[in-house]
């Protein structure tokens, strides 16, 4: 177990280190010079101005330092500043991170809450016109576009029946945005859940337990609901980073004063330092809820647990 | 065809299999695996069921315990457990039945032992269960079985995971999971076949320890000619889902009477390298190949790898029968031979 | 259901009843009807012809994006799964590293640097569906490595270069059908997405996305510009997923694992 966890943090820091350098290399993607295209905005700047946004943002460096200046200020918590308000980076996205995390975690919470126990269902049911009808249903899931399945959503339930906000900031105009998430991701871990299930299902030692004589029920809720449940950990640390990116639209579809909603501002603004900032947190908050999700994985194990 | 069995007078009768069969679903059409299967098995007696992959052992003992896999259904036949027909009763039924009165070891130990629940779980599980004990009463039974089948520290183990053991030390645990309730009938699905040539021996030698102080009948599954000659008593050949020779083991190993049972003992000498190397090494001294259950020839499923084979083998299934030395075979040419 | 999709797109000048860019003043927001089968959009266009249009756009991204996704992809997977254990693990690891990251805000990444516009978008979709290809690659090479023709070939003494081509990708192919098949419906519904926020095609396109996008603002009065074209993409994103899962359950249904 103290093996595996620390080789597990050892590759979520090394994969926060590589992706650290790839946000900061990101500017060198913007075509032409990054400075001038900052300053686009600034109809006529004065060279001083120019000299200061490149200082600012390491580029008067030699490359291989401009990494090594990056990290220095954002492990001190220093992001940057937006280019547009000149506010601190790191103000703007922590203001809107709870949103955004309020918004995927409960959208996770539906999705894994109605998934999981169709795919169980549908795996036990294996081969009858339930299970085809759940499966048929799931393609629909994953073939259906977020933003689109939003905006139907809004049109029935805001606009012809007029039960819940379009947009907005308290509890019910979190519901449709969140449904929407749940929705899509919902058919994602139901026929995950499904295979895995199904793979279980087929395993010697289920055969052994009925070979026991054990009920039906013990069968199911014993023998294959905990291995099956286990491997489910590993789907929704899968599902989940799939579900961000949706987020990240989900955000725009609604409205969602999130993340997501910024980070689209922001590339409309061309505020490259808040785009900045907004990926890195993207990153860490995906690696690090990976590594939870792994780190009970092998606490639910007794494979990996007991060593 | 019944009356040609023999039957021991001498020992209670613990299972009786008579004319089962077996088909499988493939696309549309029905497919026979098992055609007519019979024997008997008694009290304290170790049967060994022999034959090459896909000859129909496995699928014998599953349709004995009821636990078939999708797809392949009885059609025929009776499996008297202490003249109980298991084959008539109903899943909830035979659910009580299994583990309790009759069990089975299965040949992969390294997959048959759930992985997420302690040694002790599940071997408590079945006493709970059957014998409608208490936890506390069943744990010090467990202990007591895991002693039994020789694991070292017993107490130790019920906590640990089967990840923790070693494959011998699984089959032990199988095999005590096997006993926990006093079974009639203990049927071993190729219970050494996975394991190193050095652990078989241990197991086996379990097993007969089992036999000698429960009196359990055991139905023994296995294509290796050795096990068969260092545990069973008797022995029913199948081939090709029929069976073609039953005999005591020693009359078996010294005079077969089924051309094909001469073609398996004929390889032989070179099994006690070979053991582990599954079937198709033995079966280099028999040309040709089995029949895939598709195509299956008419008349004696054996008649184009026979040396003996007449007109009548090709057309006619033979029947097995006594021949006049008292042996049983299914084999035209050696009853009129005999 | 993808031929289809292919027979329209190619064919869309043929069966549109109008030309995709034609403003009508009078005809603005019409309602479904015989003269504008799916209605017409804010400028009078007729949505009809703009999603059989549009359909040509939606393959033409698809097959960008795949086919920069396989190109890079394979020949990625193909080398780490061949290089020695050094070169081929950093490879490995760097992919398993992209892979971690929703393919959407690695394509929202490069997008927000390179600039609005539909060709970017394909760039950007394309470099983000790279692991999930590169990963197969590796896995079915270094299975494939390990099969005695192989290392039969190695010992008459064949190339590197030449058992790859020659031995390797034939291997390759089958199981990578499946998973171009259902990338492709991956690569859509990212590319739909960027352009719906405004990232990918820019106006006047007849993108589906994009049309989505505009048509949002007149959601109230006239939900028919939103339900059509989020309808095509729906269809054409499950066409080939279905089209993917079929070709995956003929030829072994084992091999490719699903993760979109």
């Amino acid at each position: 177990m103290g093996r595996f966890l620390l080789r597990r943090v050892l590759t979520a820091l090394a994969t926060l280190v590589v992706s650290s350098f790839a946000v900061c290399m990101l500017i060198h993607l913007i075509p032409g010079d990054p400075v001038m295209m900052m300053m686009a905005q600034n109809s006529s700047p004065t060279p001083e101005q120019i000299a200061r946004m490149r200082h600012a943002l390491g580029l008067d460096l030699p490359f291989w330092l401009q990494y090594f200046h990056y990290m220095g200020h954002v492990l001190r918590g220093d992001l940057g500043r937006s280019i547009f308000g000149s506010e601190p980076v790191a103000t703007l996205l922590l203001e809107r991170l709870p949103n955004t995390f309020a918004l995927a975690f409960t959208g996770l919470v539906l999705a894994a809450g109605m998934g999981m126990p169709l795919g169980f269902l549908a795996a036990y049911k294996k081969g009858t016109w339930a299970d085809s009808l759940l499966m048929m249903l799931a393609v629909c899931g994953v073939s259906i576009p977020n933003f689109w399945l939003g905006l139907l959503l809004v049109l029935l339930f805001s606009l012809v029946l007029g039960w819940l906000p379009v947009a907005g900031e308290n509890w019910a105009s979190m519901i449709l945005p969140a449904v929407t998430l749940g929705l899509t991701y919902m058919a994602i871990i139901a026929r995950m859940t499904r295979s895995s299930m199904i793979e279980v299902l087929n395993e010697d030692y289920i055969r052994t337990a009925r070979a026991k004589g054990m009920p039906e029920r013990i069968v199911l809720f014993r023998h294959a609901l905990k291995p099956a449940l286990i491997s489910v950990v590993t789907i929704i640390a899968v599902v989940f980073g799939y579900l961000m990116g949706g987020v990240i639209v989900v955000e725009n579809v609604f409205s969602w004063n999130g993340l997501g909603r910024l980070a689209l501002q922001a590339i409309n603004y061309r505020d490259y330092p808040l785009i900045q900032g907004f990926i890195l947190l993207f990153a860490t908050i995906i690696v690090v809820i990976s590594l939870l999700l792994d780190v009970t994985y092998a606490w639910l194990d007794p494979r990996v647990s007991v060593e | 065809m019944d009356a040609a069995l023999p039957v021991s007078s001498d020992a209670a009768l613990t299972l009786s299999v008579r004319g089962l069969s077996v088909s499988f679903r493939d696309g549309g059409a029905q497919v026979p695996a098992l055609e007519d299967v019979s024997f008997d098995l008694h009290a304290g007696e170790v049967l060994a069921l022999v034959g090459e992959s896909g000859s129909g052992k496995s699928l014998t003992a599953l349709a004995i315990m009821g636990l078939l896999p999708g797809g392949a259904r009885v059609d025929r036949g009776t499996v008297l457990l202490e003249s109980c027909d298991l084959v008539s009763l109903g899943p909830r039924e035979m659910t009580c039945i299994r583990g309790d009165r009759m069990s089975m070891i299965f040949q992969e130990p390294m997959t048959s032992l759930n992985p997420v629940l302690t040694i002790g779980r599940q071997l408590t599980e079945g006493l709970e269960i059957h014998l409608g004990i208490a936890v506390a009463t069943a744990s010090a039974r467990a202990v007591e079985l895991l002693r039994l089948v020789g694991i070292p520290s017993p107490e130790r183990r019920m906590r640990e995971y089967p990840h923790q053991l070693s494959g011998g030390m699984r089959q032990r645990v199988m095999i005590a999971m096997a006993i926990a309730c006093d079974p009639k009938l203990i049927i071993a699905d190729e219970p050494t076949t996975a394991l190193d040539v050095s652990i078989q021996a241990q197991i086996i030698a379990v097993l007969a320890e089992i036999r000698a102080r429960l009196g359990t009948a055991i139905l023994l599954i296995t294509h290796d000619l050795g096990v068969v000659a260092e545990m069973a008593d008797r022995v029913a050949v199948l081939y090709s889902g029929r069976v073609v020779e039953v005999a005591e083991a020693e009359a078996l190993f010294d005079a077969p009477r089924h051309p094909y049972t001469q073609g398996l003992l004929s390889a032989m000498p070179r099994l006690d390298w070979l053991a582990a190397e599954g079937p198709r090494t033995r079966l280099a001294e028999i040309a040709g190949v089995v029949p895939s259950l598709r195509d299956r020839p008419d008349g004696c499923s054996f008649w184009p790898r026979c040396p003996l084979a007449t007109e009548q083998c090709r057309r006619e299934v033979p029947p097995l029968i006594s021949t006049s030395d008292g042996r049983v075979a299914a084999c035209w040419v050696r009853q009129v031979a005999a | 259901m993808v031929l289809l999709l292919v027979l329209l797109a190619i064919f869309a000048p043929l069966l549109a009843p109008y030309p995709p860019d034609q403003i009508g003043v009078a005809s603005r927001l019409a309602v479904p009807g015989p003269g504008h089968w799916l209605g017409t959009d804010e400028f009078g266009r007729d949505i009809l012809s703009r999603i059989m249009y549009g359909s040509r756009l939606t393959l033409y991204v698809g097959l960008v994006a795949v086919g920069i996704g396989l190109t890079c992809g394979i020949s990625i997977g193909a080398i780490a799964a061949y290089a020695g254990r050094w070169l081929g693990g950093l490879l490995m690891r760097a992919i398993d590293l992209l892979y971690t990251f929703p393919d959407v805000l690695i394509a929202l990444g490069l997008v927000a640097f390179l600039g609005p516009s539909l060709t970017n978008a394909m760039i950007a979709v394309g470099i983000s569906v790279v692991p999930y290809y590169a990963r197969v690659t590796y896995a079915i090479v270094l299975a494939e490595r390990q099969k005695t023709y192989v290392e039969a070939a190695q010992v008459v003494g064949a190339g590197h270069a030449r058992i790859i081509v020659r031995h390797l990708l034939p291997n390759v192919v089958p199981p990578m059908i499946v998973v171009a098949s259902l990338g492709f419906s991956a690569a859509v519904l990212s590319a739909a997405a960027l352009s719906f926020l405004g990232l990918g095609a820019q106006p006047p396109a007849a993108e589906w996305g994009l049309m989505l996008a505009t048509g949002r603002n007149y959601i109230e009065r006239a939900p028919w510009v939103v339900i059509a074209p989020g309808m095509a993409i729906f269809i054409a994103v499950m066409a080939f997923n279905i089209l993917g899962d079929g070709i995956r359950d003929l030829l072994d249904p084992r091999q490719v694992e699903r993760t979109f």
